[in-house]
């Protein structure tokens, strides 16, 4: 009982030691969804209890959030080019400052859905179908062909420009929906546009009856925003909206464009939770954004223009793309299926300065690690 | 003559700070903006040691605002520049023993100070094995071999 002094000291520190460090699931948490999700997936391995926790939607939501806020966006690169034509690889790139690193994921596919939705990207291809996958844990799933990548596999028919896939969630439900919108002339079908997409519930693609009534301009890659997915139209240059939940189409307003010669030289941007469209001239690239403050009297504001002409080489290469505002003062530039470079440039100044060259056409957009897979809600 | 606020750790110890570096602290700036700190705040639950260091922590990240406002047209295209310095000295700062690394953190969960909470958990992990980890949270193996084989199989590339 009588111990010297040191001694219940000492046991005393141990004790204290043990007791800190057993730590209630609340805290334990709150420590893992700060951490990478490269460390997360291997800390899967530690208890049962880790596992079922990494691999819960609610911890999945919050780790997201997390790594949102503390640290901002990665930028994601893939190219789909690659030497070996029977099983490409896509090397994956996260680019934050100084830290790159390549991952390869396996797929087939020659085409991507331009941006990611909660940090799944959409792969799509005639022989594969359509591959959500989540790029930082390598978890994908694939997706019958749409009847239009039936029709044209089985018909052997190529467009160009091949129809574009656009891929985003219901908000209110939660379900990830690919969606085929095409003008349907040159593919035999009635309406002016057919559109597809794939129901989970079901598992089979099904039309939406009615489809746009505007011809799209097929060039553009959708982009999703808050819910819905937009297109620009034909000629018309309206933008259009698909809501996920509502599954309709809507005009929403004019696009700041009218009679362009080459609808391959406009496109749309998300940056900063607002839509942009941006108008590549050959010599500059023309960038404005919507302004939504005035409630139903949309406006569209004039961004910046880009002087490009340092950028374009004897090769043409596709137009720059917005791909993210930094800091406020600069501009990412980078590209869709055959861009090779990310660019930056500062805003309301001619500096500007190449991040990232690569050997193969790459498609970059911003990105956040997560652990999300389509299948966990 | 800015404001002062004082602290009492759970010894009983009175610590005073400048208003500014007690703000870094979201739960006591609620208590400054809802006027309840008269007479000090006392931190049952965040003992002296912990608290001083702490303290340190947000007098730091005060300073380093304030100098790169005064500084902001230096910024280089990346707008990095500064920010290295101010990484190098929170490398330096969590460099301490596991159990006072865990009382960081706890304080600043409980303070709410999202700069330190992040660094405190990211140190604690940052290049821990799995046999480390259960050593350091006390966690018993409930895998099996062949389970816990499996588990690793599937994410076999993130142990690369």
């Amino acid at each position: 009982v009588d111990k010297p002094w040191r001694e219940i000291g000492t046991t005393l520190s141990k004790k204290r030691l043990s007791v800190k460090l057993l730590l209630p699931d609340d805290v334990i948490e709150l420590i893992l969804e700060r951490l990478p999700v490269m460390s997360l997936l291997r800390f899967k391995s530690v208890s049962k209890k880790w596992k079922s926790t990494v691999e819960d939607r609610r911890f999945q939501e919050r780790q997201l959030l997390c790594r949102k806020q503390s640290r901002g966006p990665d930028f994601l690169f893939m190219s789909l080019r690659d030497d070996d034509q029977i099983i490409k690889h896509a090397p994956i790139i996260f680019y934050r400052s100084e830290i790159v690193y390549n991952m390869w994921f396996r797929s087939l596919c020659w085409s991507i859905c331009h941006g990611s939705c909660d940090s799944l990207v959409c792969l799509y291809d005639t022989r594969v179908g359509v591959v959500v996958a989540n790029p930082a844990t390598r978890w994908y799933q694939t997706f019958p062909l749409a009847r239009i990548q039936h029709y044209m596999s089985r018909h052997g028919v190529s467009v160009s420009p091949s129809p574009k896939l656009g891929f985003g969630k219901d908000k209110l439900n939660g379900t990830y929906k690919p969606v085929f919108l095409y003008n349907s002339f040159g593919f035999v079908l009635d309406n002016v546009t057919t559109c597809e997409v794939f129901d989970v519930s079901t598992n089979a693609w099904r039309y939406v009856h009615p489809a746009s009534l505007y011809r799209i301009n097929a060039y553009n890659n959708p982009v999703f925003f808050d819910g819905s997915l937009y297109w620009l139209t034909e000629l018309e240059e309206n933008v259009l909206s698909f809501d996920h939940h509502n599954q309709t189409f809507q005009v929403i307003c004019k696009a700041p464009i009218a009679h362009v010669c080459d609808p391959s030289s406009v496109s749309m941007c998300i940056l900063d939770n607002s839509l942009f469209v941006s108008e590549n001239n050959w010599s500059t690239l023309e960038i404005r954004s919507l302004d939504c403050s005035r409630g139903n009297t949309k406006t569209w504001k004039k961004m910046c223009s880009v002087g490009l002409i340092k950028r374009v080489s004897f090769f043409r290469e596709c137009a720059l793309l917005p791909i993210a505002i930094l800091d406020k003062t600069k501009l990412l530039l980078g590209g869709h299926e055959c861009t090779h470079q990310l660019v930056m440039h500062v805003l309301h100044t001619i500096n500007d300065e190449i991040l990232y060259r690569s050997k193969k056409p790459i498609d970059s957009f911003c990105y956040i690690q997560s652990l999300f897979s389509a299948l966990s809600n | 003559m800015s404001k002062k606020i004082i602290f009492e750790s759970s010894e009983g110890e009175s610590f005073e700070v400048d208003e500014a570096v007690a703000l870094e602290c979201q739960t006591i700036k609620n208590m400054i903006e809802d006027d309840c700190t008269d007479g000090g705040i006392p931190l049952a639950n965040v003992n002296s040691a912990t608290l001083t260091k702490v303290i340190d922590y947000c007098k730091k990240h005060v300073e380093a605002a304030a100098a790169a406002e005064a500084n902001a047209g230096d910024k280089d295209i990346y707008g990095a520049n500064k920010d290295i310095e101010l990484k190098t000295w929170d490398e330096e700062f969590v460099k301490v023993d596991q159990p006072l690394l865990f009382d960081l953190m706890l304080a600043a969960n409980f303070l709410i100070i999202p700069g330190l909470l992040d660094l405190t958990c990211k140190t604690m992990m940052r290049g821990k094995t799995v046999l480390q980890i259960r050593e350091i949270f006390h966690i018993k193996k409930d895998y099996t071999d062949a389970e816990e084989a499996e588990v690793r199989k599937e994410n076999a590339w993130a142990f690369e």
